[in-house]
């Protein structure tokens, strides 16, 4: 009996060596691909960068008002498209790593799931930095903006606006991820529509007097010469 | 090079009946051209009383739809006075439609060069300046003693033309070391030479992009040229009516500073200021208007604190802000912003604006609630003073921001120091 125990966990420890022992050319063979790709990716992109200030690039798209300037202030044109240079190099690693990986170990299932899924995984990180990145312009803009005209509610507004966008964020990450995609777009269908209705009923129903009072003052408003204004600012 | 090939148009026109002129009166924004007819008529007439040989040119924007006559000629026009239409440069107008853009300048220049005249007056599409008086104060310094700027002095009141008051004439002051009172004057005398530098500066894109504006002042600075003021019984009330505050104050100042990131080199080496050379007698000053109600103001302000803190904290050091703080807990009446605390605000705001900190646009909209708190900090304190003693507030002022440069040079050439 004893004997059968220790035999089975012998065999067991020798598959776990073994499995292992087929693995690490895998792993070395990912490391390898990752190193490799990590040294071109840089070289790519210091090449890009070069080539870029050599063209005076920042100068020109300067000159042009470039939105990337907008969107993306505290970073140089050229840096940002070294840096989109070295990660997509730097992806193409990881891809071809795992493909290695798969060759090496034999095991197709974990890195065919995993290649068949990445670039859906990457299309989703791409879609949450660029979410965040327009939630964040937008909501300043608008708290900028509601702020110079003297709006009290400017920082709801400003907040209002970023969730509206992560919340599109979300949806459009999770929908691209296919996780659960039924529930987020009839989740997303509903809060959307949901906070326009509340909205119409606000001010249908809640500030229906406002709103016509408003409107017949406007309409019924005689026209009256502009204060002449005391301080002129340039 | 497209801007380049829109201009000769009007040059061709002018190359046909090429012939010398004495004086350009340029117009550099939509005007009404029968306004202008009339006015230059009366001007050329007085201005032909003191001087009949002169030979006058009026350059002006014509409406893109209209077709220029075959010959080139004006019906109205008269010996020694020719109109001379030019194509609008395309795109957007300036954000202050009576300032010159770079576009229209060069266009002017080259319908100067074309007429070999000696001296250009621009003035401002209101037409206020088109008078025999205001052209002359504007052109004899030019003709008589080779000036190559004359820059006006407009009689003003205590509470006119604040944007300039509190920032455009004491930062160039400061940066450039030249006294200049108006140094974005929508009206200015300049001679043949430097309106082609100002016109080749455009071109060069020192100026920057085609919505960007002509700083004559500047220009004379960078370029070492000679510049005198004039004083003018000129006002320009209406003009600029209507215009939103936070859209002008941003184009405004976010054309002088990206001027002072291209002459960093310049202003960095030069301390203190000169006085510029004023001919003319100083028109009488504007009566004080009545009481103003800084209520929405100091509001304004305050709103700003309440909401802006996030954006504010991104552009201004730590102690700006503490200070900002404290002056949001005084009662209306107590309200000021010190001198030194606009400077520094001021400077920190150019400098957000050269490191691009956040978006541009976001660094200069954040600016509009200060600076209407500094209009609301100095209504009061002149409230308390007399009328003369407006001068002398403004001159505090101008000190202040030449004695905050340092602050300025210490964090423009070493920004991620330390700056509590």
């Amino acid at each position: 009996m004893w004997d059968q125990i220790e035999q089975s966990l012998h065999q067991s420890v020798e598959r776990v060596f073994t499995k292992v022992a087929m693995l690490l050319p895998g792993i070395l063979a990912f490391f390898l691909a990752l190193l490799v790709f990590l040294a071109v990716a840089w070289l790519a992109a210091y090449l890009v960068r070069r080539i870029l200030v050599a063209m005076r690039f920042d100068d020109r798209l300067h000159l042009e008002r470039s939105a990337l300037i907008e969107w993306s202030p505290s970073q140089t044109p050229t840096l940002i498209v070294g840096r989109i240079v070295f990660w997509v190099c730097l992806l193409a690693g990881v891809v071809v790593g795992l493909s290695a990986f798969e060759a090496a170990s034999a095991e197709s299932l974990l890195a065919g799931y995993l290649l068949a899924y990445l670039p859906r995984l990457v299309g989703a990180v791409l879609i949450l930095l660029v979410g965040n990145l327009v939630a964040r312009f937008l909501s300043r803009t608008v708290l900028i903006g509601a702020v110079n005209m003297n709006l009290q509610y400017a920082r709801l507004l400003s907040s209002g606006v970023r969730w509206l966008v992560l919340v599109l964020t979300a949806a459009m990450v999770l929908d691209h991820l296919s996780i659960a995609g039924g529930i987020v777009d009839l989740a997303f269908g509903i809060l959307f529509g949901g906070i326009v209705l509340a909205l119409a009923l606000a001010v249908g129903l809640g500030s229906r007097d406002l709103v016509s009072r408003s409107l017949e003052r406007e309409v019924t408003r005689p026209q009256e010469p502009v204060p002449e204004e005391k301080l002129h600012h340039f | 090079m497209t801007e380049r090939l829109q201009v000769p148009v009007a040059v061709e026109v002018q190359n046909e009946r090429s012939g010398e002129a004495d004086l350009l009166i340029g117009v550099a924004s939509p005007v009404s051209v029968e306004k202008l007819l009339t006015a230059s008529r009366a001007a050329f007439q007085s201005l032909a009383l003191a001087a009949p040989s002169l030979r006058c040119v009026v350059a002006y924007p014509r409406d893109p739809q209209e077709q220029p006559s075959e010959n080139g000629a004006h019906p109205e026009e008269r010996p020694g006075l020719r109109f001379v239409p030019y194509l609008p440069p395309p795109g957007q107008p300036s954000v202050v439609p009576s300032l010159a853009s770079p576009a229209s300048l060069r266009a002017i220049e080259l319908i100067a060069t074309s007429a070999g005249v000696g001296a250009c007056v621009i003035v401002s599409p209101d037409l206020a300046a088109v008078d025999a008086q205001t052209i002359q104060s504007l052109t004899n310094p030019i003709f008589e003693n080779q000036w190559d700027l004359c820059m006006p002095v407009y009689a003003t009141g205590a509470l006119d033309d604040l944007l300039n008051k509190s920032i455009l004439s004491p930062l160039t002051r400061a940066l450039y070391g030249r006294r200049i009172r108006s140094p974005l004057a929508a009206d200015f005398g300049v001679s043949a030479a430097m309106l082609g530098t100002l016109a080749e500066g455009a071109a060069g894109g020192r100026i920057g992009s085609q919505d960007a504006l002509v700083w004559p002042a500047v220009e004379a600075a960078r370029t070492e040229n000679r510049v005198l003021q004039a004083h003018l019984a000129v006002r320009h009330d209406a003009q600029n009516e209507g215009l939103d505050l936070s859209a002008v104050l941003a184009g405004v100042l976010g054309s002088l500073f990206g001027e002072m990131d291209r002459n960093a080199s310049i202003w960095q080496r030069i301390r203190g200021s000169q006085a510029v050379q004023t001919s003319d007698n100083p028109t009488a000053p504007v009566a004080a208007s009545d009481a103003v109600d800084v209520r929405p103001l100091i509001d304004s302000f305050h709103l700003g604190a309440r909401n802006l803190q996030e954006v504010w904290s991104l552009i201004l050091p730590p102690i700006t802000l503490l200070e900002l703080k404290h002056i949001t807990r005084l009662a209306p009446d107590q309200f000021r912003i010190p001198d030194t605390l606009w400077v520094r605000i001021v400077y920190d705001f150019a400098l957000a604006h050269r490191l691009r900190t956040i978006s541009r646009s976001h660094i200069l909209g954040a600016l509009t609630p200060l600076y209407l708190g500094w209009v609301a900090s100095y209504v009061l304190e002149l409230s308390a003073t007399s009328s003369s003693a407006v001068e002398p507030r403004l001159e505090l002022l101008a000190q202040a921001y030449e004695s905050g440069k340092p602050y300025l040079l210490a964090r423009w050439r070493w920004p991620d120091r330390f700056n509590p």
